[in-house]
């Protein structure tokens, strides 16, 4: 048989794809669910989501909302920490408390045979937790020492330090969800509790359930399983000024670092309908995929590094965008006028084959998004915290292909200004000082791991 | 359990190149999975790291994909496309819409039959910078970074196939020329060396035509080098001591075990959950919840095609010394060898062991590559059943045993302090 190589073989026809149903509803005893039942597999995912996130924080008490998630399953409804947990590992079911910025989630993954047992110690966790001393000093020597552990690690303080440049130091979103050191010293059990009776048991929470459970059976359950919240209060929050300062460089000093840990970037506005396509189309174009401009300059051109990557990145009320990228120290002055002028060239405009290309790739994939339990899980998760209109899904893909080279550089563009950028650099100060200089991009500031002057 | 019972197709073509099929259709999605049998252990020392930098040279294009248009195919039909090395094998893996299948198999087949005549200098000198970059910020740059190939480097024999790291040393990845390239290549890129396993919606008829049309004019070629070992033992505690730019003092025991399958191998699986697994188990419940004398504490089997080693390590909570640590761990240890394990505690590492398989079945491109890593340790793509059974036949008697055979035996420990 004679094979021609040479041409890309033709795709056979477009496969259909159905969306998984979404169906909210409320609970007689008033939880709101959102629910896509899924049964290829006997499991079921599970989501308890708080609006407690690290940016309630109350001022000098940054950390607070992180240590109450470390603290809450260490012991609940007459069960010792250990033996709370062996419950679960006796299931199976696989169970862990998570605190960001937005939330805090309590999120199971269960086989479906114990699923109403898992989610009675999801109660006893919700209802009757124990805070006891002991476990609070415990969990709070914990995260102590994680965070001094921190300069270790040249990606996190980048991460934390950069998120604390590009907000306004005291703003929700600028510190990290982990906190201050010395405010935690100073938090006590007392504090966590207040945080319980007075916030955790009186705001909304949702519910999200993917999985081998019929609709009524799940209402069923969480009516009998889960004790029902009694007042409801809102937490609230609002969308912080964009400051658009000057392009300006800081580094964290990591001597004897063999890489430099970068990120450059600054705030845009919070998520909104109105420019989100046309934000994720240029961004799959500038540093979002393998084969972005970005990723072939400095990987696949250069060499300069393993890998670099942009994204907007979006919190309940503010986002960001920014790059990111670890090269060798050599390269640290010449990688960061690379992604600058990346930055800038793209404010050309993009071309017709990569608006085609972009297009193709995130609405081919959509399909794939949908393959685990959990991955569903998230998708629901973005909506809620997005309030994301009820069709989101359904009109995902026509949104994208309706977006013109007109939309990209008259809404998305706005969105990339390196202008206005924060540039974060971990790495050997001895070997890096002079690089950085040499940019001529503006001043060059040291900052402490939280971004702090020093 | 029903569940765990795959079936599947397996046949080969005239080359040699084995076939292994099986029909999901929950998705309009297919996975395309190929491991070649060569790894890191098919290397030789001065010239350790090719097998991993070969496999990113595999994405650089081949007589008919230009370099980069690999990724870009893939991702222009919607899928996703990547590749791994280990220290037995190399994979590489494409998930994308079922209706693109013909592409994964028209990208792979190029690049196992006609990858020489698209190789050249200037992508190999790319590469070799891309993988010194990769090196730097997985290992290098990362505090305990080099903890792995400092207990690689001295625990295994020397020239034993796992006594250098799957990365390779910087000065081997540097001094790689186009023809040690084109010899690997040459030595291990046959097709009666590879097998090729799809998951997903597509037809069995259909598909066979696609990989009979694609792979079956590719030669093969002798494979030559194969590694070698024999099982081993330690005849005396090792000590390594290291200062390096960290806050806390790290400790690290490890003990040689068996091969992959072999029949203490799961027990040891077993064994190293109880002893470190979980928030609950022995040494975290002792050291880490009681105690508060560590910050963490993690145990793990490593078992290949040549050996296997059972590792235990701790960071120590400031102030703490190592030395503490140790003597808690072996308290633990001894404790355990003399008075076995009990009911409870095998039963939490079962049932997670079981969950696990199950929950590990959602994804097309992880049920692909299970299938071909059972082809390739066992030569029976379906051993779910079998492998789930290692686990749950276990005894309290059977764990205890093994602990007491190996956990007994000499060891080497790594102590990594703060430099000041």
């Amino acid at each position: 048989m004679i094979v021609n190589r040479k041409e890309i073989p033709k795709p056979g026809n477009e496969p259909k794809f159905s969306l998984p149903k979404i169906e909210e509803f409320k609970t007689s005893n008033s939880f709101n669910i959102i629910f896509v039942h899924k049964d290829n597999l006997p499991i079921i995912k599970f989501l308890y989501i708080s609006e407690i996130g690290s940016r309630i924080d109350p001022e000098n008490k940054k950390g607070l909302g992180n240590l109450f998630g470390m603290v809450l399953d260490e012991g609940a409804g007459g069960l010792n920490a250990i033996e709370l947990k062996e419950e679960f590992q006796l299931l199976g079911t696989n169970f862990s408390i998570n605190t960001n910025k937005d939330s805090t989630s309590l999120s199971l993954l269960s086989l479906k045979e114990n699923f109403e047992r898992s989610l009675e110690l999801v109660n006893l966790i919700l209802n009757e937790p124990e805070f006891a001393e002991q476990s609070f000093k415990r969990e709070k020597g914990k995260i102590l020492t994680s965070l001094q552990q921190v300069q270790d690690f040249a990606d996190i303080t980048a991460d934390l330090a950069f998120d604390s440049l590009i907000f306004n130091r005291n703003e929700p979103y600028a510190y990290p969800t982990e906190g201050y050191p010395e405010h935690i010293n100073n938090l006590s059990v007392k504090n966590l509790l207040d945080l319980y009776k007075d916030v955790f048991k009186k705001s909304e929470s949702r519910l999200i359930v993917v999985g081998d459970i019929a609709k009524d059976k799940l209402g069923q359950i969480v009516d009998d399983k889960l004790v029902p919240l009694k007042n409801h209060i809102d937490i609230i929050g609002e969308e912080g000024s964009v400051k658009k300062d000057k392009t300006k460089i800081y580094f964290v000093d990591k001597k004897d670092s063999v890489q430099s840990e970068i990120r450059i970037g600054h705030l845009t506005l919070k998520r909104s309908e109105n420019d989100f396509y046309s934000k994720v189309i240029l961004n799959t174009i500038l540093g979002g995929q393998f084969t972005s401009r970005l990723n072939l300059n400095l990987r696949e051109d250069k060499g300069y590094t393993y890998g670099v990557h942009s994204s907007f990145s979006y919190h309940k009320y503010a986002g960001s965008f920014y790059v990111t990228t670890s090269v060798a120290t050599e390269y640290t002055g010449a990688a960061i006028s690379e992604i600058i002028n990346e930055l800038k060239n793209i404010h050309q405009g993009v071309t017709k084959d990569e608006l085609i290309f972009a297009k193709s790739s995130i609405t081919k994939s959509f399909p794939s998004n949908f393959e685990t339990y959990g991955q569903i899980a998230s998708n629901l998760l973005s909506k809620i915290k997005h309030s994301l209109p009820g069709n989101y899904f359904d009109k995902y893909l026509n949104k994208i292909s309706d977006v013109t080279i007109d939309e990209l550089v008259g809404l998305a563009l706005k969105n990339i200004r390196p202008e206005n950028a924060v540039i974060m650099v971990v790495g050997d100060k001895e070997k890096i000082l002079p690089q950085l200089k040499n940019l001529k991009f503006g001043e060059v500031t040291e900052v402490g791991i939280f971004g702090q002057e020093l | 359990m029903d569940l765990l019972n795959i079936t599947y197709e397996k046949y080969s073509l005239k080359n040699g190149l084995k076939v292994i099929l099986h029909q999901k259709k929950d998705l309009p999605l297919v996975a395309v999975n190929i491991w070649y049998k060569v790894g890191s252990s098919n290397e030789v020392k001065g010239k350790t790291g090719i097998a991993h930098l070969f496999e990113h040279m595999m994405f650089q294009g081949s007589q008919n994909v230009p370099k980069e248009k690999h990724f870009k195919y893939i991702q222009e039909a919607g899928g996703t496309v990547n590749a791994s090395t280990s220290f037995d094998s190399t994979n590489y893996y494409e998930k994308l819409p079922s209706n693109h299948l013909e592409l994964a198999l028209w990208l792979e087949s190029d690049r196992m039959g006609f990858f020489i005549p698209a190789l050249d200098q200037v992508k190999l000198d790319n590469q070799k910078e891309v993988v010194s970059n990769e090196r730097l910020q997985r290992y290098d740059n990362q505090p305990y970074g080099l903890a792995w190939e400092t207990i690689i480097t001295n625990f295994f024999p020397n020239n034993h196939p796992y006594s250098w790291p799957t990365i390779g040393f910087m000065d081997d990845i540097k001094s790689y020329t186009l023809d040690d390239v084109f010899h690997f290549f040459k030595s291990y890129y046959s097709p009666s060396n590879a097998t090729l396993v799809i998951v997903g919606d597509f037809e069995i008829d259909k598909a066979k035509d696609l990989i009979e049309k694609y792979f079956s004019e590719i030669k093969s070629s002798n494979i030559n080098h194969l590694p070698s070992s024999k099982s081993f033992k330690l005849n005396e505690n090792i000590f390594i001591q290291k200062k390096e730019k960290v806050q806390l003092d790290r400790i690290y025991f490890v003990w040689a075990t068996g091969k992959v399958y072999s029949d203490v191998d799961a027990s040891i699986d077993i064994l190293s959950d109880i002893l470190a697994g979980s928030k609950t188990a022995r040494l975290n419940e002792k050291l880490v919840h009681k105690l508060e004398i560590a910050q963490d504490v993690s145990a793990f089997q490593i078992s290949g095609k040549y050996g296997g080693a059972l590792l235990i390590s701790a960071t120590a909570k400031p102030g703490i010394k190592p030395e503490k640590l140790k003597s808690e761990i072996f308290k633990e240890i001894e404790n355990l060898i003399s008075n076995g394990i009990n009911e409870k505690e095998l039963l939490k590492s079962k049932n997670g062991i079981k969950s696990q398989f199950i929950y590990s079945l959602q994804n097309i491109d992880m049920l692909a590559d299970q299938l071909n890593h059972y082809n390739f340790y066992l030569n029976e793509p379906n051993s779910f059943s079998f492998d789930l059974n290692r686990y749950s036949s276990a005894t309290t008697k059977s764990i205890s045993k093994i602990a007491d055979e190996y956990l007994s035996e000499k060891y080497l420990e790594l102590r990594i302090s703060p430099k000041e």
